[in-house]
């Protein structure tokens, strides 16, 4: 076995069990939107349950991370490798990002059944083409968004356990001023004029809001779109290129547990 | 591993001392083979490094000889158990004597509490 | 092959772990780092192996500064767990493989039959005897040329702890390897001894060849041990 497929494997055994309990989790609260939604005959219903659930899966690529890290952090066994350091990160990626495919899968089927067969009567009705599209990209923006964060927080991680030097405090404070910071530096950035223009040049159309609407004692869903810039993604892109770098780099030179 | 080792005496010694007395014993046989040096490390639970030590003062005092390639063997020398066992023999008595007479015993004393005590063991 | 620590010093915050050590180790001989829990002993192995680094000082493997690649080179079995629980021993043994490229996959198969381990059982549930074979298995499977052991016998019966000697004397490539053991437990691997390095709160307190000292002053090493101690005690 090549020792990527060995990491790849492992993470795979080690985070299978969290990973079927959330999906458990996730089908019963599905389960239960349609039950509720029978229950209360109001079709709609549903959809709270799959914006909620949508909304809860920006947070699931970081807190797996994390809770992968700890389990590493445990024992010296991770660190203990040849493996370069962007090697053990991308392979928990890897395997993070199946499990987020397939739980969006799972999300667009449910979204899928409740538009065109379940709620047909009360969700507005869309061509199955205008669906896909802004399923595509709804599913990119949840894994983007979910990445991005993952990206920060494995950045931060190795961030707080290549400090071991100094007391847990300082360590935390240092985590948190990080981000403190880039947050002030952004902002700052966005604020400048000629930036502002810069960003809005370039845009895309796309579908990227559901809202319930009560008419005739019947709650029905609407659609609606909005631009996309296109610049800040591939800057958000870079960003995350250098967090990762930096992270495989402190993991590799810094890191102690 | 089986073994204890006085801590005022180097293992190696140690080893040789029974390995000698397993010789005298009928134990080993003169051209017998003895252990490779990794086994007996392994029976005796020591370092290999010693074990080797062990060998070569065995080999100095004309105990066992190595052969090239096959190992290391109890010579092969008829008057050697004999010799062994005069020479065990000899340190006993010279040990026992010595602890006697640093008790105040004289050596005529000796050989009086030697002959009854032989004789109350009969 | 050599290890080298050259006036080596490592921090935890304001503690000091480890105080100017200087020392090297050479390959065909067995080390033993002695002293008392918290003395740094696990601190000098860590550096060796390239899972912390030095606050000053340079630790060299081969005469190149330790690295995490150096794991490459060095076996380490660390005082504490080293397993994923959710898997078997098999799979413990078959990710070691994956990762090492010099991992010995007989070696560890006759390691694992010798020392009575069923391959299929998962390490959460295995007892803590044989937590510490199946770390000795993972450990003296691979062909490196340094053995690093962590207070290898730890919490085990006399039982376990002979057949670990044993499996350890039977496997090591002795001509081509140093070994190196730290423990408080001195009685149990004084036979086993080329070398005892004392350690007392960080520093290198002594350091002597076991059979020397028995044959120049009659001491074994524990009783060297705690007379340097309490010279120390009273320095």
């Amino acid at each position: 076995m090549n020792p990527m497929k060995g990491l790849l494997k492992k993470d795979y055994r080690i985070s299978r069990q969290y990973f079927w309990i959330w999906t458990g989790v996730l089908v019963l609260a599905l389960a239960a939107g349609i039950g509720l939604s029978i229950y209360a005959s109001q079709p709609a219903g549903t959809l709270p349950v799959l914006v909620l659930t949508s909304f809860v899966h920006f947070a699931f690529a970081p807190v797996f991370m994390l809770s992968l890290l700890n389990l590493e952090s445990k024992t010296q066994l991770w660190l203990y490798t040849p493996r370069r350091g962007i090697e053990l990160i991308l392979s928990k990626f890897g395997v993070i990002f199946s499990y987020q495919v397939v739980l969006q899968i799972l999300l667009s089927f449910y979204a899928a059944f409740i538009i065109f067969w379940f709620g047909r009567e009360v969700y507005e009705p869309i061509s199955f083409r205008l669906f896909l599209e802004a399923a595509v990209l709804l599913n990119a923006l949840l894994l983007m968004v979910g990445f991005y964060l993952t990206t920060w927080l494995t950045f931060l991680w190795t961030v707080f356990h290549s400090l071991k030097n100094l007391a847990k405090t300082i360590r935390w404070i240092i985590v948190i001023g990080t981000v403190f910071l880039y947050n002030i530096v952004e902002s700052f950035l966005l604020s400048l004029k000629p930036i502002k223009n810069l960003i809005n040049k370039f845009n895309v159309e796309v579908i990227s809001e559901a809202a319930l609407s009560y008419k005739d004692e019947q709650w029905s869903v609407m659609f609606g779109s909005t631009d996309i810039p296109v610049l800040p993604l591939i800057y958000y892109a870079l960003l995350m290129v250098i967090l990762i770098t930096a992270a495989s780099k402190l993991l590799e030179q810094k890191v102690e547990v | 591993m089986g073994e204890d080792f006085q801590a005022s005496k180097p293992i190696y010694m140690q080893i040789v001392d029974k390995i000698t007395s397993e010789i005298v014993q009928g134990k080993r046989q003169p051209g017998d083979k003895l252990p490779s040096v990794r086994e007996m490390a392994v029976q005796m639970g020591v370092n290999p490094n010693t074990v080797q030590r062990t060998y070569a003062e065995l080999e100095r005092l004309n105990i066992v000889e190595t052969r090239r390639g096959q190992g290391t063997f109890v010579s092969d020398n008829k008057d050697l158990t004999e010799e062994l066992g005069r020479n065990m023999q000899d340190e006993i008595i010279k040990s026992f004597i010595q602890k006697m007479e640093e008790i105040g015993v004289d050596r005529k004393q000796i050989v009086t509490l030697l002959q009854q005590y032989l004789g109350e063991g009969q | 092959m050599a290890i080298v620590l050259e006036n080596v010093s490592k921090s935890f915050g304001k503690k000091k772990a480890l105080k100017n050590i200087n020392l090297s180790f050479e390959k065909g001989r067995i080390y033993g780092l002695l002293g008392p829990n918290g003395s740094g002993k696990s601190t000098m192995l860590k550096l060796m192996t390239g899972l912390t680094f030095p606050t000053n000082g340079t630790v060299t493997l081969n005469g190149h500064p330790v690295t995490r690649k150096s794991s490459e080179q060095v076996a380490y079995l660390t005082e504490l767990d080293m397993f994923y629980d959710v898997f078997t021993v098999r799979e413990t043994v078959n990710y070691m493989a994956s990762q090492f490229a010099d991992f010995n996959i007989e070696k560890a198969k006759e390691l694992l039959q010798e020392l009575t381990l069923d391959p299929t059982q998962k390490v959460r549930s295995l007892s803590k005897g044989n937590r510490g074979r199946l770390k000795l298995v993972t450990t003296l499977s691979r062909d490196t040329d340094a053995i690093l052991l962590d207070e290898p016998f730890s919490g085990l019966d006399p039982m376990v702890r002979d057949s670990i000697i044993n499996s350890l004397l039977k496997y090591i490539d002795f001509e081509n390897q140093v070994l190196i053991i730290a423990t408080h437990e001195i009685t149990e691997i004084e036979s086993l001894l080329d070398e005892a390095i004392a350690i007392h709160y960080g520093t290198v307190i002594g350091q002597e060849s076991v059979e020397t000292l028995r044959e120049e002053q009659g001491l074994s090493v524990l009783q060297w041990f705690k007379q340097i101690s309490r010279e120390q005690g009273e320095g």
